[in-house]
């Protein structure tokens, strides 16, 4: 479970200060699927980040799974995050010079697991994305729809308990961008946490929740069934 | 995980294929010239290490004072009784072993050389030095009077297939020697290379040398003496007994005008220059000098990589947000770039070989080295090769690593990195100081050459063109006189004189000097150089007169006791002009006479020696060096004339013969090597200076495309623009060049003070070193930026 209590985010330059989130409270469940929605500026990718330990918040706290992070170092959040949280962009965020196979094969390297399950593991996750034909094509080699489904299969390769998705169909056409869609309620179905920022309504309708800020702040929860 | 690294490098590589031909290839130039002066300081290092007991062997040195107490002669040879002296005297030295060089014509029935190395040595020399002997018994084999051993390639030379061993040698038409064994010659790392060795006995022979004068001859400077002492032993022990030692055996004040030294074998190549050494030395100044431009060089070549891979960072910036994302540490991040760098270092490592292999043999030319490739193998080298590979990986890897890694993931990914690139505070400095060591290096390159310049157009006071050079027997033997008719009845010979030595030669011989003080002739404490002239000297050479006359054969008294003195020698004995020393008395050594004329000073050694006192006079059996002037075209047929009577007159000596301007330019063949090795080393080092500039200017410009539209679209014109890429380049030459003026300048007036005349460093060094690393700096940057100041502007925003 994420819980987050009355979380501020402030950006500081020399001359400006920016109150990005101001007060937000929000729990999300396990097994939840929550999309995160609002105008441009208000602070939707700022609090998603935190959620994904990418930042820290200015003040508040936030309790990630049962540990006290906001004070964290980003090398102790960089160790909680590792295995634990798959990310997707918008931009899809592939490394070029590395092949679908290696891109995919890249969190387990991190998590040291031995090559022989780390060849299962990418194996299986890119026959379930329906990307095995193209292991070892490079990013510049595929569609949008097949470099996002590469990102979501390096996202959920380690099996992580939640997954963060920054308009993850902002640059895909309709019918790609419902594949994708379908790819992460499938993963929700299974038990997988998803957090979502999305601008499109649409895609907010397959979460269970949407939560629409506005200038920092919660303003609406709606709960779809 | 090292393999997905190395992976994501070489695909990498490939991508940026000219960024990576920069890289790859700056640092591979990098490190050949690394490596090649490495082998170069290596060998120099190496010299007498081969000598199994060198760390105790010492080599006596002799230094005589003038009576004012200065040094007037350092000699590495000493007298033939300090040897056995020093043994007796001496309980704790183990072996004492004399060698005395020498040349002679050897013949073996048909086959006549002229050979030099020629060394005479005691029976105990393989005790102390260590000798490969071949064949022949090597206790016995320098025992017997008349014995001579042969290096393996004179062996070769004389005797072909069959065994020397037995076979009889006569040298100089007299005497007969016996080869009682053959050895491998000495490696060229060694301060002495006999080709023959005779046996020390030969010596007591009177014919030869004489028992009595091993003995009593104080005066023969001419025996090197190396003393073999026990482990740890204190030598200064010895140096301190050594005034006592002399006062005992040569007379009661002797260690008032000679001094007796010791000199480590191993330390002779590098720390010695004596008056008198068995070869030419090399200087640990030099050993200095190429190890500080090697490091310089490998330093400008990895700040090009360092600059570079910083540079091109902002395109790598998404993977390395995204690995920071999915969960890489920094160490992680740094261990990938380190060994990024690595991979790319171990290319230019298997480049810089190849290189090296294929410019041995011409660097070998250019150093009078023989590095052998072999010497790539010598585990040192491969060790060294090692520490290089890994220092050059982690210094070239080591900002980029820990520059990249300490970006915050979330910037990286929103593209702030760009804008940190464009004002790297580091990296200004970086170029400032690439460009500083190549200033310094082309300045000096400019001082060494106007040094070289000025050497060569000093008027030296005589003339040095087309003079052929000779070695006569000893003129009692025959009248030298009809030979200098013959000579001249070839019109293309107009003058032939004699002396005892020739320009651009040392002089080494002085004896004591009178003059009249009062009523009686009192000694002079000042040191006069001797020179044997005969009256055919002084016209061959041009030197002119500055009073009196030139010896006459009009005058017989001109023979013996007449001389000539230089007006150096005439200021110092206290005269005060050439006219007020003609007619005085003089006493020089034993001979008693009237100076007869003074000539203008000319500089008879090297540029590197002030002008000496000189007293030039007629002493037979010493005027075995005949200079012959030509002149015309005729060349050929002069020579052809002067073997034709050589030929007749001693038809048992090779007819060997030398011009005197190629003698002059081995006087400064080492500043001529200088000269050509900071030329070398200072194009590379602006070369690869500039390969990096050209990266970072390309990779600036693409930062700034943006920007570059944005002014365009706003009206900029294309000059404004690339005076705009430009500029800030310039302004870090400019720096480079201010830091390294002064540091230029001290370093070159040390150098310029080897040289006793020497030239001023003018400003226009200064101007001109500073205009070409502008003007290539330019060059080198206009061909980026102009490219990206044409660009078209939609072109330039689109690609943002």
């Amino acid at each position: 479970m994420l819980l987050i209590t009355n979380l501020q985010k402030i950006f500081a330059t020399e001359e400006v200060e920016t109150t990005a989130l101001n007060g937000i409270d929000l729990t999300i469940n396990d097994g939840e699927f929550v999309a995160i929605m609002g105008p441009s500026g208000c602070g939707k990718s700022t609090l998603l980040n935190i959620i994904g330990l990418l930042d820290n918040p200015s003040s508040g706290s936030y309790n990630f799974y049962g540990s006290d992070v906001e004070k964290m170092s980003e090398r102790q959040r960089a160790q909680l995050r590792k295995g634990n949280v798959g990310f997707v962009f918008q931009s899809f965020n592939l490394i070029d010079e590395l092949t679908v196979f290696e891109n995919v094969e890249l969190p387990l390297l991190y998590l040291k697991e031995p090559i022989k399950q780390r060849n299962e593991m990418v194996e299986a996750t890119l026959k379930r994305m329906n990307m095995m034909h193209r292991r070892n094509h490079f990013p510049q080699q595929l569609s949008g729809g097949q470099q996002q489904r590469v990102a979501i299969a390096r996202a959920v390769v380690a099996k992580p308990k939640l997954i963060l998705a920054d308009e993850p169909t902002g640059n895909l056409d309709s019918a790609n961008g419902k594949d994708v869609m379908n790819l992460l309620q499938e993963l929700n179905e299974e038990g997988t946490t998803i957090a979502m920022v999305t601008h499109s309504p649409y895609d907010a309708s397959y979460a269970h929740r949407t939560v629409n800020l506005f200038d920092g702040k919660i303003v609406t929860e709606n709960f779809h069934v | 995980m090292i393999r997905n690294y190395l992976k994501i490098a070489f695909r990498n590589l490939l991508k940026h294929k000219l960024f990576s031909f920069i890289n790859i290839s700056g640092v591979a130039i990098g490190l050949t010239c690394f490596f090649l002066l490495a082998l170069y300081v290596k060998d120099e290092l190496s010299y007498d290490r081969f000598h199994e007991k060198g760390d105790r062997i010492y080599r006596l040195s002799r230094t005589f004072l003038s009576m004012d107490g200065t040094v007037s002669l350092r000699l590495g040879h000493t007298a033939p009784p300090f040897g056995p002296l020093i043994q007796q005297d001496f309980p704790m030295v183990e072996q004492v072993v004399r060698m005395l060089e020498t040349g002679a014509l050897m013949r073996y029935e048909e086959k006549v050389f002229n050979e030099e190395n020629i060394f005479v040595a005691d029976a105990n020399i393989f005790d102390v030095f260590t000798f490969d002997v071949l064949a022949g018994n090597k206790n016995k084999a320098l025992e017997n009077p008349f014995s001579i051993m042969f290096s393996k390639d004179m062996a070769e030379k004389y005797f072909g297939k069959e065994n020397p061993i037995g076979k009889i040698v006569k040298m100089n038409n007299q005497l007969d020697y016996t080869v009682t064994g053959v050895y491998a010659p000495l490696p060229a790392q060694s301060h002495f290379h006999p080709q023959f060795l005779v046996s020390f006995s030969t010596l007591n022979d009177n014919r030869v040398y004489g028992v009595e004068a091993l003995t009593n001859n104080w005066g023969n400077n001419s025996f090197s003496t190396y003393l073999l002492l026990p482990e740890k032993y204190d030598v200064n022990t010895m140096v301190k007994a050594f005034p006592d030692f002399q006062n005992r055996h040569i007379e009661p004040r002797a260690s008032a005008f000679s001094v007796l030294d010791l000199m480590k074998l191993t330390d002779i190549h590098l720390y010695s220059h004596l008056d008198s050494e068995i070869e030419a030395n090399g200087d640990v100044q030099y050993v200095y000098l190429f190890t500080a431009i090697a490091f310089f060089i490998l330093v400008i070549a990895c700040i090009n990589y360092m600059n570079l891979a910083t540079a091109t960072s902002a395109t790598r910036a998404k993977e390395i947000g995204m690995r920071k994302v999915i969960g890489a540490d920094r160490g992680q991040l740094i261990y990938q770039f380190l060994s990024e760098s690595m991979l790319l270092v171990s290319v230019s490592v298997l480049i810089a070989i190849l290189l090296v292999l294929l410019f041995i043999p011409a660097f070998n030319d250019f150093t009078q080295k023989q590095l052998a490739i072999d010497s790539l193998l010598d585990p040192y080298f491969i060790v060294m090769m090692l520490v290089i590979w890994l220092f050059t990986g982690l210094v070239a890897g080591s900002y980029p690593a820990f520059f990249m890694t300490s970006i915050h993931p979330l910037g990286i990914l929103k593209g702030q990195i760009g804008s940190s690139l464009k004002n790297g505070g580091l990296r200004q400095m970086l170029v400032v100081i690439q460009f500083a060591i190549a200033v310094v290096l082309m300045i000096s390159t400019a001082v060494v050459y106007s040094q070289m310049k000025f050497v060569k157009n000093y008027k030296l006071g005589y003339t040095t063109d087309q003079i052929v050079l000779l070695n006569m027997p000893d003129d009692s033997t025959f009248d030298f006189e009809s030979v200098r008719q013959r000579l001249k009845q070839n019109g293309s010979i107009m003058k032939v004189g004699r002396s005892s030595r020739i320009p651009s030669g040392r002089l080494l011989d002085s004896w004591g000097a009178s003059v009249m003080k009062g009523d009686t002739m009192a000694p002079t404490d000042i040191t006069i150089k001797s020179l044997s002239v005969d009256e055919g000297f002084i016209p061959t050479y041009k030197i002119e007169m500055a009073a009196g006359r030139n010896f006459s054969r009009n005058f017989s008294t001109d023979k013996t006791n007449a001389f000539v003195l230089n007006e150096t020698a005439v200021r110092t004995l206290g005269w005060k002009g050439a006219a007020e020393a003609i007619g005085k008395r003089f006493k020089y050594g034993e001979i008693q006479g009237q100076i007869i004329g003074v000539t203008k000073d000319f500089y008879f050694e090297s540029l590197h020696q002030q002008v000496a006192p000189i007293v030039m006079f007629h002493q037979p059996g010493r005027l075995h060096r005949v200079s012959v002037q030509l002149a015309g075209s005729e060349i050929k047929g002069a020579i052809a004339h002067i073997r034709a009577i050589w030929e007749e007159r001693f038809p048992d000596i090779p007819f060997e013969y030398e011009f005197l301007d190629q003698r002059f330019g081995q006087l400064y063949a080492v500043e001529q090597t200088q000269q050509t090795l900071f030329g070398l080393f200072a194009g590379i080092a602006i070369l690869i200076s500039c390969l990096g500039l050209l990266g970072l200017s390309m990779f600036m410009a693409e930062l700034r495309t943006k920007e570059i539209g944005v002014r365009k679209v706003l009206g900029a014109s294309v000059v404004s623009m690339v005076s705009l890429l430009s500029k800030d380049y310039l302004k870090l030459v400019l720096i480079a060049i201010v830091i390294a003026s002064p540091i230029a300048w001290y370093s070159m007036q040390l150098w310029l003070e080897n040289f006793a005349y020497h030239t001023e460093i003018h400003w226009g060094v200064f101007l001109l070193a500073g205009g070409i690393s502008i003007a290539i700096a330019l060059i080198t940057i206009s061909f980026q930026s102009i490219k990206t100041a044409r660009l078209s502007p939609v072109k330039s925003l689109r690609s943002e």
